[in-house]
Parts: C-alpha cells; structure tokens; sequence
C-alpha cells in the first residue's frame, strides 16, 4: 500500500527528469557539418580529380562529394549568417561553390559564383576570373546543338536540328569550341572537365541517330556506327562500359526488331544476318559482363541471359545458338 | 533389296576388314581416280501411276478440301484395293497407314485424333519413321506429359529420401558404429533437405504448366473440371513457393543489415500472399530503418551553428586548399602551431595528408589519414572523412589490394583445410548457430580430404583464386601508374594472370616492367602465342578465326605458335570455302542410297573399301558452296591417316537438289528411327539445302555467319562398333570404398529423372 503510495510521486519526478534530459544525440558520425574548413577540405581533396577516367568520389554517405559539399556550403550559409556577416569566408564559400557547382555541369552557376568571389576581391580574385572565363566556354559549348536532356519544345526551339546534316554541323561546332577549350585549360583539373563534356557532346550526337534510326534511311546503320564511334572515341571513360552496353542494347533491339518484321518462319527471314545481330550482341554484353568490380556487369550478365532468352523464340532450323 | 542398317553396318566393316587385308597383301594404293568420280545422272522415267496412287491422291484431295464424306469414301477404296493387292500376292504398298492418319489428322477434335491415332499404332504395316512421329504426337499429350512430370517429381523427392538413407545404411556391414552415425546424420540431412525444399518442384511446375495448356485448349473436355482443380492446388502451392523464396531474401536482407533489399523483397512476398504476417513484420522493420537511415544522412547536409563555423584563422588555410598552387602545407602547419589543439586541429592534418599526397609522399598521406580515421567520430568531425577515404576501393585501391590479398590467401588456406565448408556452414534458412551444429561433422569429414585438395591445389581449373585483389591491382595501376607501389601491383597481377594460364594478359603486364627479363619476356611472348593459337583455331565462325590467327602470326613472328599460325593462315585461305557442310565416307557406307545414282551418284568402287582402285577419304565429300562440292581421297602415298588429295567438283543444280534432299529425307528418317541418331539443328545448313533444293545455290552467300561446318557422321564413327547404352533399370548398385575408415559398402541409389530439354525455362 505505501509502496503505491509512492508511485504516483516517483513517476511525476520521472517524467520532470526526462522532460530535462538532454535528447539523444544520434550517431556522431552523421552530425552537421562544423566549419566551412571541413567543407572546402574535402571538396580540395577531390578537385583534381580525373572525373572522365573515374566515377566521382563519394562522401562518408556515399553522397556524390561534389554534390554534398555544395549543399552543406549552402546550409553553412545560412545557418551561420551572424557569424559569416564579417564577409571574411565570402569570397572562400563562392569560390568553393564554383568548384563544385562545375562538377555538376552548372557552367552558368559556377560561372556566377566565381564572379561572386572575385567581386570581393582578395587572393582568390584572380583565379575566380580565369575559371569563370572557362565556365562561361564551358556553358557556351553545352547550349550548342543537339542535346538528349533539352526537351525540344515546338518546331521554333533553336535546340530541334531540322535535319542530321544541321545536327552533326552543331555537334562539330560544339566539339571543335571544347577541344579549343582543352588546349587552353591543359595540365588543369578542367581538363577533366572538358573532356567530360566532348563525350557528352558525343553521346548527343549518337543518340540523335539511335532516337531517329527508324524515320531516316539506312537510320540503323548510322545509328551503330555513330555508338560504334563512341565506343571506339572514349576507351578511357568511366563511362566506356555503358556505352558497350548501349551498343549491345542497339544490336538486340535490331535483332528482336528483325524477328517482328521477317518472322523467322517466313520465307524472307535471313538466317546469317539475324546471327550477325545476335553474335554482336552476346559478344558485346559478355565483355561488360567479364569485368570484375563493375556495376554494369551485372547489368551486361542479366541483359545477356534476357537476350539469349528471346533468342528461344526462333526455331532452331532458323538460328543455332 | 535394302540392307537393314545393322546389316550395313557389318557390311561395311567387313568390307573395310577386307580393304585392310588386301591393302597389306598387295600394298599399292591407287589414289584419286583418272576421270571424273561422278556417273552420269540417273535419268528418272516418269512413274505410271496405279489405282493405289490415284486413290492416295483422291484422299489427299478430299482431306485438303476439308470433305469428310469424300475422304470416307476414298479411304473406303483405298483399303479395298490393298486387300485386293494382298489377295494377289504382292506386298502391301505402305500408302494406307498414311491415309489414315491423315484421316486423323483433319477431325476437328484434338482427343479424337489423339484416339485414332493409338488405334493406328496398333497396326503392324506401319512404317518405322511414320510410328516414331506418331509416338511423337501421342507423347505430346498435355496430360500425358503432366503424369509424367509428376511421376519425376515423386521419383525426385522420394529418391532423395531413400538414396540419402541407402548410403550409411549400406556401410552398415562393416562399420556398424560409423554407419549409424552416419544414419544419424543422413537424417538430419533429410530433415534439412524438406526444411529448404520448395513446396513446388521444377517437375511440379512443368505439370501445372501443361494442364493450364489442356484446359485452355479443351475447356469442354470431361477432364476439365479436375484438372482446374488441380490447377488451383498447384497455383497456390507455387505462390507459396515464390513468397517462401523472397522471404528467404527478406529474411537475410534484414540480417545484414540491407534494408533497401529486404523491403523490396518483403513488397515482392506480400505481392504473391497479401497480409502475409511475416513479410508485413520484415516490411515495416526494414521501412523504419530506411527512415532512419534517410534520417541521418540528411543530417549530414546541414551545418552546426556557432562561432566556430566561421572562425576567422580559418580563412589563410581555406584559400591556400582553393588556390591551384597554394601553400597548403605551409598555412596548415601555421594553423597548427598557431592553435595546437584548437577546434581546426583535424582540418589542418587532413590538409596536411592532401599536401603529402600532391607532394608524391602518398604512403606519409595515407599514414595521416588512417591516424585521423582512428580517432573518435564523437571528437573528430573530419574522421569520418578520412574513414571514407581509407576505406574506398576507389580512392585507395592499394589499401584495398593488401587486404584483398591477405582475405585470400586465408581463403587459399581454408580452402586446404576444409574445402567447400571454409567459407562456413551453408545457409540452411536456420539459426546461424544450429546450422554450425548440423554442418559440424561435415567440417570433419573435411579435414580428411586435405591431402587430396594439396594435390589438386596447384592444378585447379579454372583458377578460383585472386580476383578481388586482381581488381584492386588493376585498379591501383590505372589510377597511380607510377606509384610507390605500382611495381609491387604490376608483379603479382603478372604472377596471377600466369598461375590462370591466361599468358597474353601476364606478357602484357611483363612489358610494363620496369626492368624486364629478355629472357622471361620471350618465354611469355612462346606461351601468350601458343594460347591465342588455339583460341583462334577453336573459333568457328571462319572471319574471326582468320583474324585471330593472322594477329598471331603478325604479331608473334618469332615463336613457334606464330610460325604455325602462319601456315594455319595459309592452309584456312587455300581451303576456305563458302561452305563446309561434310559426308563423312563412313555416312555414304552406311547410307548407301545417298551416295548411289539416286544421290550424287558417285563411282561406286570409290566406296568399295578397295584402295586399289581409288577410294574416298574418311574425309568423304564436303559441300563447299554454290554448286562446288570437294571430294577427298586417300592419296596414293600415306593412307587412309594421312592428308586427303581434294578435288573439287561442280555439280549441277539437278545433282545437288537430289543430293541434299535425299540427304535431308535419310537423315531425319534414321533420327526418327533410332534416336541416338539424331540430327542437330543447324540454320546455315538449312538455309543452304533449302536454297539448293530449290536450284537457287548458284552464287554462294560470302558471309561468314552464313557458313555451316555441319557433318553428318556415320554411326560406327560416333559410337564405334558396340554403342553403350544406359540402363533402362531405375536403380543401380553402388560399391563404395572407404579409405580413412577401411570401410566397405554396397547400396542401391534410386536414379534421379534427367531433367526435361524445357527445364531451362523453369529456373
């Protein structure tokens, strides 16, 4: 009885104690940022990075770093306006945005933000002119011609090339304004950079011709001599094993259009030439699929069997596996 | 009269038994005949047809024309003229067999004609080939196949029982102790095996499979209504089976620690049984510790606030980090001496670390950032930066090799050991330490194998070791060719690629070396060429072997296997044809019609096991493309072992129309006939034969994917004189040894159903 006596006392002193404990501090490893020291550490770490021949490294949350540094920057600027009103760390923030933002293909941001820099004057000034100068190259060179992530909007928009001839046109254009740029920017990390955005010039240009393959003639074999191109142009890539696959993917699509078209048991099926296209295709999956360490292995492995699989589909007295 | 193919067959080897004979007592071989090898064509007189032919045609005509009283009434005199034909005494024509399943063949019901055509097999005039496809048919019953693949299915599961128990049962004799313990454990294996087993086996599900076929092409049948029963049965067993495969998944997911993987596996279980409770517990686990993982790394994206977030001694040493040529060292040792354990401590090491490195002093850099990994995330705000950093692949590949190396030498070594077993008890979808106690006693038997495993070791193939570090070496040299380590990286992927034989990939990485060995490198140069040889000659598409082969001999000039290559070069451009579709000398023995003035018509002592007077090659007669065809012979001086003397031939469109459509006709009738006879699919010889029978193979395709290298091969070259066949018997008595034990024990062992040609599709 006094015991129940008690209770009613000892849980009102209970519940003050937690209302007055401190909360739970998570996992320290995941805590805000502290300092724009430990931002701009990290991101300098990752400058001269190679980032044609390298996927872009990852933070401690596996977070693309130039990525995650740009948002903490950007955290970091508001949350310590008091303390950043001295402007001391201005020209340091912009600055480092414009490295990051460059990563991100943000040629115009960058370019704005190193301007931002620069206005302030100081050590970085000089240095913030030169690369908005190469970012402002850099933008002026992506807005040119063709490309896959602008959505053409009506027959009007400047970026909807009338025909190939107009496309390939801007494409050179584009490519000869970067391998200018690269000249210019040789032995910097924006070599990178630039040769990062000649392959982007070229994957445009290809998939120009893989999106237009059935509305022009000989559309098809544009279509795998321009990824034939880019396979052969950009070895070194990071991204060398992704356009094997999209090659690999173009031949299955060729041979599973084949089939829709001369169904193998008609008289116009062509035996030889749907081998042609089935062996291009395995041979390309399969030399993803045999490099260990790679994401798009597995992606090459399974396309593989799914492809082999459609290939069920012919009779035998048509395709031999 | 037509031989029976046995008889044939010790027709030809008695011919050959004599060629032998006779070529030892007079020796001389004539070679390659003088003139042509090739009789005039047979001319073929038109046929007169009988009231047996015109009544084959009328009910041909009325079952095409879809008239079931005129193919009545037709069959009616058919069969009477037959009667008529065995009152006179000749022999029965063959036609009527066939006009009756014709007959079958146009009733309307599937079930009826599946009837009649059991009916016919009990005729005894039938023709073999014509029997074979009519068991075929019957044999592609859905029911007929379903009853079968459940009769597997409860073979399957049976014989796993029994054949798991037979074993120690049957050592029971001579080790009494050892066989019950080994009986303790087979049923402990039993208990497992049920406990993993899914509750619809592949057989099972080929059988549901074809009775959803039955009753979507009879819904009417009688049978229907017990069959969709079945099916409904079936149905949810094997979305049981499905939802007990993705909760093994989710299950597992969960255990380490991968939420993402365990909440799509969880969605995929509740997909085959909603409101399943085990998959919506797994679901709502993982969908928390997603939120809060997503919690935390959102966390990192913000900033703390307070005057430490902008302090102003940071500055000198941020615009140092953001300057191409900045004095990082020089401003973060100033930060450092400045404040020396100020709240910018870890920034100036980390900056430190990144001047190390930029200076060349990558091993000092690595040094710094794997002291700052080591201190307390709770302290140290740039740890966590540097743990990212030490423990990427990426970024540090050398770290990641050392280790990579060292996880597998201890896997080389627990391989030794215990074998299969090293990498721990098989996941049996148990408690982890329960299946350590079933396994245990296998981890023994293990240890008995190691001398066996000692000496295969050294010769494993392929090479199952290595390629994680292999990777990481790779990895190390593309991003730091010139590193301290990179000598040290490019050696042991050199000595890797050599121990998996693969000789080009180790010649290539010996070129690299900084000092390399002439005499190492020539080695490599003879073992690289010899390998790239035979990959070439293994190739069968013919471009891509010549590729391959002139790359060799271009290449590797100066080593035997270039050499070689060389005259393989040589040889595959003189011999290099359209086509390469072989009759083996032997086929033409056994198939006598296809060589005689039907077929080819070949000369027929060059068939005749006389070498005397000129004799085929084993070789036989090769179809080059277009109207060519190669015939070789055994040369005059060498015999039948040594290299053939070619001839080629151009035929005419008449002669290779007949040849390839009496070839085709012999071949498949000898598949239905014997199945161990078969003819393997092959597009380019059909498309080439199709285009040949319809005189069209005048101007050969040069494509390489068009050529087939096809052969068909005479029986007694496949199989030789005595053809083993497998026992018809469902169990077979095993005798087993026992060394480590000097046991003794003999049991029968249930054989296990050979899986279906379709179970492909069921993985």
């Amino acid at each position: 009885m006094r015991w129940r006596a008690l209770a009613a006392p000892l849980g009102l002193a209970a519940l003050g104690l937690a209302a007055c404990a401190k909360p739970p501090e998570g996992d320290p490893r995941y805590r805000p940022a502290q300092n724009v020291l430990e931002v701009v550490a990290v991101l300098r770490r990752h400058v001269n990075d190679d980032t044609y021949r390298f996927e872009p490294a990852r933070d401690f949350t596996g977070r693309n770093v130039y990525r995650a540094s740009l948002l903490r920057l950007e955290s970091l600027e508001k949350l310590d306006e008091e303390e950043l009103r001295a402007g001391h760390l201005d020209d340091v923030i912009a600055f480092a945005k414009g490295r990051a933002l460059e990563r991100l293909r943000a040629f115009d941001l960058a370019a704005a933000s190193y301007r931002k820099a620069a206005d302030r004057g100081g050590e970085l000034r000089e240095e913030a002119l030169r690369s908005a100068s190469v970012c402002d190259s850099l933008d002026e060179a992506a807005r040119i011609g063709f490309d896959a992530d602008r959505a053409v909007q009506g027959e009007d928009d400047p970026n909807r090339p009338p025909d190939a001839n107009a496309m390939l046109s801007g494409s050179n254009r584009r490519v000869a304004l970067l391998e200018a740029l690269a000249q210019e920017v040789k032995d910097t990390h924006y070599e990178a950079i630039v040769r990062e955005e000649i392959e982007r010039a070229d994957e445009a240009r290809a998939s120009y011709f893989v999106a237009s393959r059935r509305l022009t003639p000989n559309g098809d074999v544009h279509a795998l001599s321009e990824l034939q191109r880019l396979v052969a142009r950009h070895r070194e890539s990071k991204n060398a094993n992704r356009h094997v696959l999209e090659l690999a993917d173009l031949y299955a699509a060729l041979a599973e259009e084949y089939t829709a078209s001369h169904p193998p048991e008609s008289l116009l099926f062509d035996p030889p030439t749907f081998q042609e296209l089935v062996d291009s295709a395995s041979r390309l999956y399969q030399n993803v699929a045999n490099q260990d360490g790679t994401s798009e292995r597995i992606e090459a492995s399974r396309r593989l069997e799914a492809f082999l699989a459609f290939t069920l589909r012919v009779d035998r007295d048509r395709f031999t596996p | 009269m037509i031989a029976s193919r046995p008889e044939r067959r010790g027709l030809a080897a008695l011919i050959s038994l004599a060629a032998g004979l006779g070529l030892t007592a007079c020796g001389s071989v004539a070679g390659p005949p003088a003139g042509s090898p090739l009789e005039p064509l047979a001319t073929r007189a038109p046929t007169v047809p009988d009231d047996v032919d015109f009544a084959a045609h009328d009910v041909a005509a009325a079952a095409l024309a879809e008239d079931p009283q005129g193919l009545r009434a037709t069959l009616r005199r058919l069969k009477r003229l037959e009667k008529e034909r065995l009152e006179e005494g000749f022999q029965p024509s063959g036609v009527l067999p066939f006009a009756l399943n014709l007959r079958n063949a146009s009733l309307d019901d599937d079930l009826r004609d599946r009837r009649a055509t059991e009916k016919l097999l009990d005729r005894d005039d039938i023709d073999p080939a014509l029997r074979a496809s009519l068991n075929d048919l019957l044999a592609d019953d859905p029911l007929a196949v379903a009853d079968a693949r459940i009769w597997d299915a409860r073979t399957i599961r049976f014989a796993e029982v029994f054949n798991n128990l037979a074993e120690p049962a049957g050592h029971a004799m001579s080790n009494v102790p050892m066989a019950t313990a080994g009986l303790a454990r087979a049923l402990v294996g039993v208990a497992v095996a049920e406990h993993m087993a899914d509750e619809l086996i592949v057989p099972e599900r080929q059988a549901l499979v074809e009775w959803k076929r039955f009753v979507a092409a009879h819904p009417e049948s009688p049978q229907a209504p017990e069959i969709e029963q079945r099916i409904e049965s079936a149905q949810g067993a094997w979305e049981r089976t499905q939802r007990d495969r993705v909760l093994r998944s989710a299950r597992s997911a969960l255990q380490e620690n991968q939420p993402a993987l365990a909440l799509a596996a969880s969605e995929q279980a509740l997909a085959y049984v909603p409101e399943d409770g085990e998959a919506t517990h797994i679901r709502r686990e993982a969908t928390a510790r997603l939120a809060e993982a997503r919690a935390e790394r959102q966390r990192t994206l913000g900033a703390e606030s307070g005057e430490q977030a902008a302090l102003p001694e940071a500055r000198g040493l941020a615009v140092a980090l953001l300057l191409p040529h900045g004095d990082v060292a020089g401003e973060a040792t100033r930060l450092l001496t400045l404040w020396p354990k100020g709240p910018l401590e870890d920034e100036a090491r980390y900056a430190l670390a990144l001047a190390q490195e930029e200076s060349g002093h990558q091993d000092e850099s690595w040094a710094t950032l794997r002291q700052l990994a080591d201190a307390d995330p709770a302290r140290s705000n740039m740890a966590r930066h540097a743990i990212a950093l030490v423990d990427s692949p990426d970024q540090n590949p050398w770290d990641a090799f050392t280790a990579a190396r060292t996880r597998d030498r201890g896997a080389r070594l627990g391989w030794i050991l215990l074998g299969p077993l090293s990498s721990g008890p098989r996941n049996l979808d148990l408690p982890r330490a329960l299946e350590w106690l079933i396994q245990a006693p296998s981890y023994l038997d293990a240890l008995s194998g190691i001398p066996n495993r000692l000496i295969s070791y050294p010769w494993m193939t392929p090479w199952p070791f290595g390629r994680a570090p292999a990777t990481y070496a790779r990895r190390y040299l593309e991003r730091d060719p010139t590193g301290p380590h990179a000598e040290e990286a490019r050696s042991w992927l050199e000595d890797f690629e050599a121990t998996r034989g693969n000789w080009a990939a180790a010649l290539e990485l010996a070129d690299q070396a900084a000092k390399p060995d002439p005499a190492h490198l020539a080695d490599l140069r003879e073992k690289a060429a010899s390998q790239l040889l035979a990959i070439g000659k293994s190739e069968r598409r013919g471009d891509v072997r010549a590729t391959l082969v002139r790359r060799v001999a271009r290449e590797f000039p100066d080593t035997e296997a270039g050499r070689e290559a060389g005259k393989v070069a040589r040889q595959d451009a003189e011999r290099q044809t359209p086509q390469r579709i072989r009759i083996s000398r032997e086929f033409l023995r056994e198939n006598p019609k296809v060589a005689g003035p039907e077929g080819l018509g070949l000369r027929p002592e060059l068939l005749d096991g006389d070498l005397r007077n000129g004799e085929l090659h084993p070789d036989g007669i090769t179809l080059a493309g277009g109207r060519v065809i190669e015939l070789d012979f055994v040369a005059e001086h060498g015999g039948e072992s040594a290299e053939p003397v070619r001839r080629f031939e151009r035929i005419s469109s008449e002669r290779l129309a007949r040849l390839v459509s009496l070839l085709e006709a012999t071949a498949t009738r000898n598949a239905l006939v014997d199945p161990d006879d078969e003819v393997l699919p092959d597009a380019d010889r059909d498309r080439f034969f199709e285009r040949a029978r319809l005189g069209l193979a005048e101007e050969p395709s040069p494509r390489a994917t068009a050529q087939s290298t096809y052969a068909f091969r005479g029986m007694r070259e496949r199989y030789g004189l005595v053809r083993s066949r497998e026992s018809i018997l469902p169990v077979e008595l095993v005798l087993q040894g026992d060394l480590p034990n000097l046991g003794l024990g003999a049991f029968p062992r249930i054989r296990m159903p050979k899986p279906t040609p379709d179970a492909i599709l069921y993985r």
